[in-house]
């Protein structure tokens, strides 16, 4: 197992270089850099060039990534071009944030989605299995973006019982109990938009697999030797059913991230997705790259994530 | 046994629901209370209360608070509370004392000796003089300053040999006491005003940032949390999330009655969601929502103008707009009323002049090029470009009237490229229509060579774009897009315009200090702009600002929203 982890640690390193080469390209191939979108008339283009050449962009497309790789091995995923500031900091200031709207969205979905799953399965072609079946559609047939206004529309804007953007109320010096509550209250919405399309798919993958389970012959077995039906589908059935669940599980990572992008904008949520959208259009090239390996990681650290979890879920698996 | 299984689900997952919503219920009980709507006092009018919290939306995050840093358009109102410059602007665009209680110029026009009010003080406290004055003007010439704005100040004497490092001082700025400071140009120079306005040169307190290498200022920590002389001072800042200030308790002009000001930073839709469940007090509306907010009852929609306007710049090279006569032609052909109305939903103004029509150097007098699409097709018949029986298009030697048109990806500029489209297409023109990102559109208008140095502008660039443009009160500005020096690469003469007259105002106007003589000029150059067309000027923007109704003493204007802000106060109602 150990070697099985290094190894793949060790094959994940060229793949990251090689992400960070695609995606450097492909950002280059837009026209226009950074200094571009601060062009105006009231500037002298003389200072524009003498921080273009501050900022190394005047060099060759190679040479600047380069630069920017050994930057990275050594820390630095260098500075804004906007505030000047240290992208790392930039983000990581805005990791929890983001740690913590992705992170309740996905407990949020797999939460409800496992034991609805199993209930649909349970269910299967009786009028709770319909309903959730067609909530699981819908589900997944609605945009996040979607999906977020809407909520915002009906709960916050409509029933006021929610606010519509933000993550705590700002200025009103909360403490304790009181400010939790407050920013639960805040993350409801967006957890909400983020969670709601991973809980049907999950939903819908769990009732697959657990109907595959449900119909081996073990389970006939187990029913056959008078086994508890609880028990039956709690040990028998669900644990076997969980297996292509975790797999999913790392592969949801990178999709919230994903949505993130979209949802932290609709709420003004302070995260890195709001970063990346504002970078984007500001062609903030140190900022995106930086988020870039962030997400790459998360990415190969999600799928080797969901390989060792099969390990351990079922011991017929064995990695060397 | 599967049902109750079963059921056992479902009442967990209700007791997830019922204990979701009863959350959302408790936790909202507190910001209720402040949502309940003011007692309307019909019998008495209430005056300015110290205390309160206004909270304003802003679009994104302003990363860089210095205001000699290459500066970002939406850091503005921010800048506005934090700093002062020696005089500022007024809604009539005329300059009046701010740190400078009063100036006084020379007979030959070229000293302008400003008078300090003698009890500023920064945020930290350290009283701010002359020399902080000095401190700022002269790190805008610094030979390692890097923020882009040396333009403005290199008309003061000396300011050339001490950014080549010739000089150890700026000649023209003496420090005469602390509390008075001459300020010296190389010839009579009006727009030295505009250098020493808030908006440009805001005082930097010396004893924070003279220690400070230029070349570290990008980066220093100074630009997060800067100190001033403003009006409010900050206090916390979380990136993209919010700004807040506090009250400069010992500001010079008296403090202002609110304690605290918010700036909410978050996208245009979502800081009006909160508008509209009063989690922010103060926005900018899209046109398009302007019955929704007015339909709220403690809404306030005030309708101004926007300080910055649209046009069609066409490219003085193109073999085909070169002639000013066929510039006119077109200009005849659109129909500038109606696309005003379609791009701006009503609230917009159709402009004859590159300028916008309140400030005093936008021609009275000239008529434009009033929309009659019959005449332009007589224009262009006999300027020689007669349709092309198989084309559909205007032809002259051998040369299609055709044109790449080029388009910020806008929703405005998208409503106004197909009624431009439809217009020209009336008049046999042809019209190419890209829709490009600004920093595109930049690399379009600013041509450059591989390795990113500017090359000769050619009648290839483009045939005609459209953009915003924001003014600043002082015309001078607008000499670099129109100066035929400014058409060089890298300049700011996009469409290579080049009038001799215009050129020689541009100088006329600068040298001129006296108001009246430069209406006389500035309105002079722009009657040749407007009979010219190297621009075709399409209209003013207007911006909504919307306010909660318990914020008393809003007027935003011209100048934005926030320019008095140190007269608003808060009426809660109690």
């Amino acid at each position: 197992m150990q070697d099985y982890l290094v190894r793949r640690l060790l094959q994940s390193i060229p793949l990251l270089i090689g992400i960070t080469l695609i995606s450097f390209a492909i950002m280059q191939l837009a026209p226009g850099d950074p200094m571009s979108t601060m062009i105006s008339p009231d500037l002298d283009m003389e200072a524009v060039d003498a921080r273009r050449a501050e900022l190394g962009l005047d060099q060759p497309i190679y040479v600047q990534y380069f630069r920017w790789l050994s930057e990275l091995l050594s820390g630095n995923m260098g500075y804004a071009v906007q505030s000047g500031r240290p992208v790392l900091q930039m983000i990581v200031e805005r990791i929890p944030a983001t740690l913590l709207l992705t992170a309740s969205a996905l407990a949020f979905a797999y939460i409800v989605a496992v034991p609805l799953g199993v209930i649909s399965a349970l269910k299967q072609h009786n009028l709770a299995d319909y309903l959730l079946t067609l909530f699981a559609f819908l589900g997944i047939s609605t945009p996040s973006f979607f999906a977020g206004i809407l909520l915002v529309y009906v709960f916050a804007i409509q029933l006021n019982l929610l606010p519509t953007s933000g993550h705590y109320s700002i200025g009103e010096g909360l403490i304790g109990f009181a400010a939790t509550a407050d920013r639960l209250r805040y993350l409801l919405l967006p957890m909400l938009a983020l969670g709601t399309r991973h809980l049907a798919q999950v939903m819908r993958f769990t009732r697959s697999s657990m109907l595959d389970v449900l119909n081996q012959d073990y389970i006939r077995t187990a029913r056959a030797k008078g086994i508890h039906e609880r028990v039956v589908v709690y040990k028998h059935a669900l644990r076997n059913a969980l297996l292509p669940i975790v797999t999913l599980l790392g592969l949801t990572l990178p999709a919230l991230i994903g949505g993130s992008f979209i949802i932290e904008t609709i709420f003004a949520w302070p995260g890195m997705g709001r970063l990346g959208v504002n970078a984007i259009f500001a062609r903030e090239y140190p900022i995106l790259m930086g988020l870039n390996v962030l997400v790459a990681c998360m990415v190969l650290m999600g799928n080797l994530l969901a390989d060792v979890m099969y390990a351990f879920v079922d011991p017929r698996i064995q990695y060397s | 046994m599967r049902r109750l299984s079963g059921s056992k689900f479902w009442t967990l997952f209700i007791a997830a629901v019922v204990i979701m919503v009863s959350l959302s219920v408790v936790g909202c009980q507190p910001p209720e209370e402040e949502v309940e709507p003011p007692e309307e006092d019909p019998d008495e009018e209430v005056g300015p209360t110290e205390g309160g919290t206004v909270r304003i939306a802003i679009s994104s995050d302003p990363e860089n608070l210095n205001p000699l840093i290459l500066p970002t358009g939406v850091v503005a109102p921010v800048f506005e509370c934090l700093f002062n410059g020696l005089v500022r602007d007024n809604p009539d665009w005329e300059w009046v004392p701010d740190a400078a209680e009063d100036w006084e110029v020379s007979d030959d026009g070229r000293t302008v000796t400003f008078f300090l009010h003698d009890d500023i003080t920064f945020h930290d406290g350290e009283p701010m003089t002359a020399h902080d004055v000095k401190f700022t003007l002269q790190s805008m010439a610094h030979p390692d300053y890097i923020g882009g704005q040396f333009g403005y100040v290199s008309t003061i004497l000396g300011a050339e040999e001490y950014r080549e490092g010739e000089a150890d001082d700026v000649e023209g700025l003496e420090v005469i006491d602390d509390h008075t400071i001459a300020i010296t140009t190389v010839e009579p120079d009006a727009s030295i005003f505009n250098t020493v306005s808030r908006g440009i040169a805001a005082i930097l307190p010396e004893h924070i940032l003279g220690d400070v290498p230029h070349e570290e200022w990008q980066r220093h920590e100074f630009n997060q949390k800067p100190i001033g002389t403003g009006p409010f001072k900050i206090v916390e800042r979380e990136a993209d999330s919010h700004l807040t200030l506090e009250a400069h308790d010992d500001y010079f002009k008296g403090r202002p009655y609110i304690d605290r000001l918010i700036f909410r930073i978050g996208d245009d839709q979502a800081m009006l969601g909160a508008f509209m469940n009063e989690e922010v007090d103060i926005i900018e509306a899209p046109a398009e929502e302007v019955e929704t907010v007015e339909d709220l009852p403690f809404a306030n929609v005030h309708v101004h103008e926007g300080g910055s306007f649209n046009y069609l710049g066409l490219n003085n090279l193109h073999p085909c707009l070169g002639q000013p006569e066929v510039r006119q032609a077109i200009a005849t052909a659109l129909n500038i009323k109606e696309i005003t109305a379609t791009a701006t939903q009503g609230y917009g103004e159709p402009i004859i002049a590159p300028h916008t029509p309140s400030s005093w150097a936008y021609p009275a007098d000239c008529e434009g090029w009033p929309y009659d699409p019959d005449k332009a097709a007589e224009m262009l018949d006999d300027l020689g470009w007669e349709v092309n029986p198989d084309t559909g298009i205007r032809e002259k030697d051998g040369v299609k009237m055709s044109y790449d048109w080029y388009n910020v990806d806008r929703d405005e500029h998208r409503r106004i490229a197909s009624l431009v489209q439809q217009n020209l297409e009336d008049v046999n023109i042809e019209l190419d229509i890209q829709v490009i990102d600004f920093a595109t559109m930049t690399h379009v208008l600013l041509p450059r060579d591989a390795d990113g140095a500017g090359v000769e502008r050619s009648k290839d660039d483009f045939g005609i774009y459209t953009l915003g443009l924001t003014v600043g009160p002082d015309p001078q500005g607008m000499e670099r897009q129109f100066h035929s020096r400014h058409s060089e690469p890298g300049g700011h003469n996009y469409v290579s315009y080049s009038n001799e007259r215009v050129d020689e105002l541009w100088g006329e106007v600068r040298t001129a200090l006296d108001l009246d003589q430069r209406r006389e000029l500035a309105q002079e150059l722009y009657s040749i702009l407007c009979r010219e067309v190297p621009w075709i000027p399409l209209y003013a923007t207007t911006d909504i600002s919307v306010a909660h109704d318990r914020v008393q003493g809003f007027e935003p204007n011209v100048l934005g929203q926030v320019w008095n802000v140190t007269e608003w106060w808060v009426d809660d109602g109690s």
